[in-house]
């Protein structure tokens, strides 16, 4: 890596922590500006209800929590839940579900850019055939049946009918319930990454360049896999962050509907209970994934082509 | 590079997702699926039906819900009561906790203690009005001034280890249901070396508890399942019939009528999207949760303090059509303030039985009493907001539903107020700042004063500022009343005046439809204080 990469990517880490100091701000006061209150048992009296905020310090002003909310955050201490999980630590509850919903989006991407490249390769290398308009045919209804849609379709048939699969998550026979909402996840992959890969190899297969490395004589495999396809890539490498962010906020109904105790589907029971620290957490580790996805993307490009320059001095 | 990264992974993924167990559709194992989540095992500061359904599973009171869902002797063997009725004696039985510690008397004095130290949920329990227990409004009130309890504070509650068998529970007045009330979960006995060795995270995962009833729990995983194996050290445990418990949690009911259809599951509560696929399977049963659902009239507003505008409203809800068209889910019209099912008269009839009906549907009374009540106001229209919180189902449904019934009615126009329900509660309802308000109230102990107190002219829950002398001193009486036929009437009479004058306006007592396995008995469903017993669940 040249010396120009290294500062550029110093330039973006310093830059991407300041946008999370900023986030975290601006949800922190978002957060204290919800209506109503995290203790919201109606049969508590009002001094009742006073004592848990100040053993919770929700009775100091908000800059004095804001700051000892970061001073907390630095050393690892994201605070307690307040009422979905009472007194738990909120580290060790984000932690896990993270964790999870972090495992199916990695693996509903792999699996769905495996899928997807090869339905798109196969559709341009058969353009204008039945075989391309099969191919272009499931990557639009990919695109078009929202994922839960589909969740509930494959549970339908495969746990409910078939009895094939559980019908929700089970930490006891994790890999047989993380089939379906796996599944679920990758077709949109699948469909965006399918369209894609076909538009992008149609157009290189009809450029110069590919058409002097048929006339030196390449065998197709190399041609295909070696030119095309890497050149092809380019495009798909960019959506794939968005697609993974996505995928990691997108997970909730899924999340949902299959049962997973995963981030999305935590982060919505923060928010109905008002759970300060639990969204708070959830919302920043989103930002912070994002923001480190983008960065990441940016790197891969140069790796991919070098011709992409991120340094300005050169 | 690529393939590296990916083999690693791979890698990644098998280990995390690594452990593959069956989980079999045998008659060893009971298997519930909830739609909430256990929130805290802590009986200091567990407050919702699920986290008690999870504590009763392995904890058990002085007393405990009984197979036909009254109330039997669960740690206690015996119980006496002094003759005026303000000293409990309680027997305890050799029961031990799964460290093999036994329970005495002392992890119950330690229990209610740390109550008041923590300043929990429930010290309100323990207080005048409820259980009466001596010294506990002095120490509630030191709370309130925000005063630091010392230990000589603790030791002035009226709860003494008479020694390890032997507790002994004073009260200020005679509490007829008091018997009752030791079943509700904050009465619950606490292990005072274990959970001082716990701390801070006594009760916050399954390892963090210790048992003393029929479960133990083995495995916790909020947001997704508990798992419970039956406890050899109960003091019953020969009649406990299954092996193994499991909780699904937070399920959502249409995949938890997706789980009981693939035979995952023997308890399934479901919505009423499904209740018309379900209705005549034999599965199907509609059960009450004792929550009574009503309308809060603001008094303070000039309109709502003219009764026949309130008789208007309540004339004009056709409650039977709301319960069984659109709400489906078992709920049942509420026929006065006191649900039904709650409480069992000393002659054994429920109180809804014994007490009048206060509510019927008839349009044309309705726009004759609103025509009566905009006379005498000197009005000819008058504007109402309606004010609900959209995050607690069904509330959203039973608005709409009385804004469509509100709004037949000539001379009246309905604003709809959609906000939280903390919002609804603490800004708009406590602050004044509502004309009609829907909200809901769920019973604290199995008798009717639990939503009777609810009028007094001092309760923090009167928001709509309600006051009536007369019920007051009856409800004095209530209190003080020894004789228990005598303080049963005067409870009806109590309820009779808040409802002839509408301070609220009582619409429907939630139900719930659920799907259960038929081959199970003796699952026992109760709408006061734990929700669902599994002691004695046999499949």
């Amino acid at each position: 890596m040249s010396n120009s990469t290294l500062k550029y990517i110093g330039k973006r880490l310093v830059i991407s922590l300041i946008t999370l100091f900023v986030i975290l701000m601006v949800l922190f006061l978002m957060v204290k500006f919800l209506p109503g209150s995290p203790i919201n048992n109606e049969k508590l009296s009002a001094s009742a209800r006073a004592a848990i905020e100040a053993q919770y310090g929700l009775d100091k002003p908000i800059p004095v929590q804001f700051v000892r909310y970061i001073q907390n955050m630095l050393t690892g201490d994201f605070g307690v839940s307040f009422n979905l999980y009472k007194d738990m630590q909120v580290s060790s509850l984000v932690g896990s579900a993270a964790k999870l919903s972090m495992i199916y989006g990695l693996c509903a991407v792999i699996i769905g850019t495996v899928i997807g490249m090869f339905l798109g390769v196969f559709a341009a290398l058969h353009k204008n055939t039945i075989w391309d308009t099969i191919a272009t045919v499931i990557s639009v209804i990919g695109v078009s049946i929202p994922s839960f849609v589909f969740a509930m379709l494959i549970l339908l048939l495969f746990a409910s009918k078939l009895r094939l699969l559980p019908t929700s998550y089970s930490s006891s026979n994790a890999i047989k319930s993380s089939i379906m909402p796996i599944l679920a996840l990758s077709v949109g992959v699948i469909a965006n990454v399918a369209r894609f890969t076909r538009t992008e190899m149609v157009s290189v297969l009809t450029s110069e360049y590919m058409t002097l490395a048929k006339a030196k004589g390449l065998d197709r495999k190399t041609l295909i896999f070696k030119h095309a396809l890497r050149n092809a890539l380019i495009p798909v490498i960019t959506i794939l962050g968005p697609i993974l962010v996505n995928l990691m906020t997108g997970t909730m109904v899924v999340e949902k509907i299959c049962s997973v105790p995963g981030l999305g589907k935590l982060l919505i029971n923060s928010i109905l209970s008002n759970d300060y620290n639990i969204i708070l957490a959830c919302s920043f580790l989103y930002a912070a994934m994002y923001i480190f996805m983008m960065l990441i993307i940016d790197i891969s490009y140069g790796i991919i082509d070098p011709r992409i320059r991120l340094g300005k001095d050169d | 590079m690529k393939k590296l990264f990916s083999m690693v992974l791979c890698a990644m993924m098998a280990l995390t997702l690594a452990g593959c167990g069956g989980s079999g559709d045998d008659s060893s194992t009971y298997t519930y699926s909830s739609e909430l989540d256990i929130k805290n095992l802590d009986s200091a500061d567990a407050e919702d039906g699920c986290s008690f359904t999870a504590l009763h599973a392995i904890i058990d009171g002085l007393m405990k819900p009984a197979k036909d869902g009254t109330t039997t002797y669960g740690i206690a063997k015996s119980s006496e009561v002094s003759e005026d009725g303000l000293t409990h004696t309680y027997k305890l039985r050799d029961a031990k906790w799964s460290n093999g510690d036994p329970v005495t008397a002392n992890d119950f004095v330690y229990a209610w203690h740390r109550i008041f130290k923590n300043k929990g949920n429930y010290y309100y329990m323990f207080c005048d009005g409820i259980a009466n227990i001596a010294g506990a409004q002095e120490l509630s009130d030191k709370i309130d001034a925000e005063q630091d309890l010392t230990d000589d504070d603790l030791n002035s509650l009226g709860v003494k280890a008479v020694d390890d068998k032997t507790l002994e529970v004073t009260t200020t007045t005679r509490v007829s249901f008091f018997d009752e009330l030791m079943s509700f979960p904050c009465f619950y006995p606490v292990n005072e070396k274990f959970a001082e060795k716990q701390g801070d995270k006594y009760g916050k995962s399954a390892d963090s508890i210790l048992a003393n009833g029929a479960f133990t729990m083995t495995k916790w995983e909020p947001g997704s399942v508990a798992e419970f194996e039956k406890n050899d050290k109960f003091y019953a445990a020969k009649d406990v019939k299954v092996d193994k418990l499991v909780m699904k949690l937070v399920q959502e009911p249409k995949v938890a009528a997706q789980s009981f259809e693939a035979g995952e599951t023997d308890f399934a509560i479901i919505n009423s999207d499904l209740v018309d696929k379900y209705k005549k399977d034999e599965s199907f049963k509609n059960i009450s949760e004792g929550f009574l659902f009503y309308i809060q009239p603001n008094l303070e507003n000039s309109d709502l303090a003219n009764l026949n505008v309130r008789k208007a409203l309540s004339l004009a809800i056709n409650r039977k059509d709301l319960c069984e068209n659109v709400l489906k889910d078992g709920s049942q019209a509420a026929s006065g303030f006191v649900p039904s099912g709650l409480s069992i008269s000393p002659e054994g009839k429920d109180f809804r039985d014994e007490a009048d009906t206060y509510t019927s549907y008839d349009k044309k009374a309705a726009q004759a009493a609103l025509d009566e009540g905009l006379k005498e106001l000197g009005k000819s229209e008058i504007t109402l907001r309606l004010t609900y919180g959209t995050d607690e189902s069904p509330m959203d449904v039973f608005a709409t539903y009385l804004q469509n019934a509100f709004s037949g009615l000539k001379g009246l126009k309905i604003e709809m107020v959609a906000t939280t329900k903390q919002d609804r509660i603490y800004n708009k309802q406590k602050n004044g700042d509502f004309d009609l308000s829907v909200t809901r109230w769920g019973p604290d102990y199995g008798d009717p004063t639990t939503y009777l107190t609810l009028a007094l002219t001092n309760n923090n829950n009167n928001y709509g500022h309600w006051s009536n002398t007369e019920f007051d001193s009856i409800m004095e009486k209530v209190n003080s009343e020894t004789d228990a036929n005598a303080r049963w009437q005067l409870m009806i009479d109590a309820e009779k005046i808040m409802m002839d004058d509408l301070c609220y306006i009582p619409v429907f007592e939630k139900g719930t439809a659920t799907l259960q396995n038929t081959k199970v008995k003796n699952l026992v469903i109760k709408a006061v204080g734990v929700p669902y017993t599994f002691e004695y669940v046999s499949k």
